[in-house]
């Protein structure tokens, strides 16, 4: 563990070299089917994870549990080389993870799932461990596993106690998660106010609140916006940005985007390309980030191309499983 | 076996009115069917049209769902899925064609509202949910659709098993009971003629008879 981050990006960087290159692609694309993509994948850093996963299932699902299993491992290392002021920042950028097992769990409690239903939906990337996902996971109601997160050192184990007595009166899981979506960023924010963080991871984290809300005014097209539903912090995407497009579902309210970084989004209709071209700038936010051989931003950038790369592999073998012709695939993949 | 009837005046009146009643029968069913099968025919454009929109529905929803898959993630993807309870209620009520029961089922209206926070909500997976709602309103029509077409197919049959056992069996059964009532009844009639004759042949006989004797 260190707190160095001439040691710690050293590492990342060697973990960076073995993030799969173009000729990988090409070979994964011009497999004729999904063996062939799976031999392929035996002979990347992924053969471990894989040959484990296969023992246990088979077909998309392997692949699945392989991919998933190797970006455990990996935020698990960053989280042990990392100490001090990186090792909070690199949990602060990994709280995400943390957030979406929570909000996963609060689920399958609220539609009374049993835990097993629940750990298909769990990845364990954050700080929260598996063994510890699964005892909140195995409560049997809100206010139990509101109880079992308690006994950890997560930021947002405050608001889910909170929010989980209020679920206990009015059985609202939209509250619920709502106010565990706020306890993320104002966790964020809050970190940022305690900890020296550089001006450039503190403009990266603004640039990913703008993404967000951006991204929730979409969903929200011709339905308006709602407070709970902004989040304040970010630089350009304001109110007044949020409510327009929130409120008009008519490609003319994306208007209000011209003139700021999210420009593109506006010449787009469905969510599923102005998802892409979000994720596209925020990934150059990151990347610009890691220009600093000094700071967290070496961090960011590899987990947004480790988490692009994930991506990348899943389209992949579902593309070469259900016969997905090439061409489409090639598009697809490039918009990864 | 053919029914055995007395060759009586009012059997043969009674046959009579059912032979009526049976070929108005028949009438009336031939243009029930007629009628049954031009809108069977219209349901038949109806239900292409309704598969054909089920083939669409069905190849964008689990194209968006291999795509959510794949950016959002698997556990995204069932994440969200925990959050939704299952069931559907629909509204079925029952609408009468010529006479056919045939179920109306209404298409089912889904709440826009999220059971869960949309922020930080997979955009894909949503799309995905999207494209499965208006998938299930596809399947939806199509099983209205087809369970209307079965049900006209079926009183389509029937109605042509009705037309058929009516020209069939029926009327000519009639008809030839008909025709033994009157055979019958004209056969009694031409005894009857004839002992009459036999009867004035006597009488007159015996008339000459006497007015022999009176003028003897």
């Amino acid at each position: 563990m260190s707190s160095d981050y001439g040691f710690i990006n050293a590492r990342v960087k060697g973990l960076k070299a073995n993030l799969l290159d173009q000729e990988f692609y090409s070979e994964a694309l011009n497999s004729g089917d999904f063996a062939g993509f799976t031999s392929a994948l035996a002979q990347s850093p992924y053969l471990p994870e894989l040959e484990e996963a296969q023992t246990r299932y088979s077909g998309i699902r392997s692949v699945d549990s392989a991919l998933a299993r190797n970006f455990y491992r990996t935020t698990r290392s960053l989280l042990q080389l990392s100490d001090g002021l990186p090792g909070e920042l690199v949990g602060l950028i990994l709280l995400r993870y943390d957030l979406a097992n929570i909000k996963a769990i609060a689920r399958a409690k609220h539609a009374g799932r049993e835990p097993d239903d629940t750990q298909v939906a769990l990845l364990p990337a954050g700080e929260l461990k598996p063994a510890v996902l699964e005892a909140v996971a195995a409560a049997p109601d809100m206010a139990a596993a509101a109880q079992a997160l308690l006994a950890t050192s997560t930021p947002l184990r405050t608001a889910f106690a909170r929010a989980a007595a209020q679920y206990q009166s009015d059985g609202d899981l939209y509250t619920l998660e709502i106010a565990l979506d706020r306890a993320y960023f104002t966790a964020i924010f809050a970190l940022l106010k305690r900890v020296p963080a550089p001006a450039s991871f503190e403009r990266h984290l603004r640039r990913e609140v703008d993404a967000t809300n951006l991204r929730t005014a979409l969903k929200l097209r011709g339905s308006g916006g709602a407070d709970e539903l902004f989040i304040a912090g970010g630089r350009e995407i304001d109110r007044s940005v949020f409510d327009a497009i929130a409120a008009d579902p008519s490609p003319a309210a994306l208007q209000v985007l011209a003139g700021t970084g999210f420009a593109a989004v506006g010449e787009v209709e469905r969510l599923g390309a102005a998802e892409a071209i979000i994720r596209e700038l925020v990934d150059r936010s990151a990347k610009r980030l890691a220009a600093d051989p000094r700071g967290i931003g070496v961090v960011a950038d590899f987990l947004r191309a480790k988490e692009a790369e994930t991506a990348r592999l899943r389209l992949l073998a579902r593309g070469k499983f259900y016969g997905v012709p090439r061409a489409e695939l090639a598009k697809e993949l490039g918009d990864a | 076996m053919a029914e055995q009837i007395a060759p009586t005046r009012s059997n043969l009146l009674q046959r009579r009115d059912q032979l009526r009643l049976a070929q108005r029968g028949v009438d009336l069913l031939k243009r029930k069917r007629d009628a049954l099968i031009a809108e069977f025919f219209g349901l038949v454009k109806e239900s292409l049209a309704a598969r054909r929109s089920l083939a669409a529905a069905s190849k964008e929803a689990y194209f968006s769902l291999f795509l959510a898959n794949a950016w959002d993630g698997p556990e995204e993807v069932e994440s969200l899925n925990l959050a939704s309870r299952t069931g559907l209620e629909l509204e079925i009520s029952i609408e009468n064609i010529f006479g056919v029961k045939v179920p109306q089922v209404r298409p089912p209206e889904f709440s826009g509202e999220l059971p869960f926070s949309p922020i930080n909500a997979g955009a894909r997976t949503l799309d995905a949910a999207a494209q499965f709602r208006r998938l299930t309103e596809a399947i939806i029509q199509v099983a209205a659709t087809e369970t209307r077409l079965r049900r006209m197919g079926e009183e389509i049959k029937k109605t042509s098993r009705r037309v058929n056992a009516l020209e069939q069996t029926v009327i000519p059964g009639i008809v030839v009971q008909i025709r033994q009532i009157r055979s019958v009844l004209e056969q009694r009639a031409l005894e009857e003629v004839t002992v009459l004759k036999r009867i004035k042949a006597k009488l007159q006989e015996r008339e000459g008879q006497q007015s022999e004797a009176v003028t003897a």
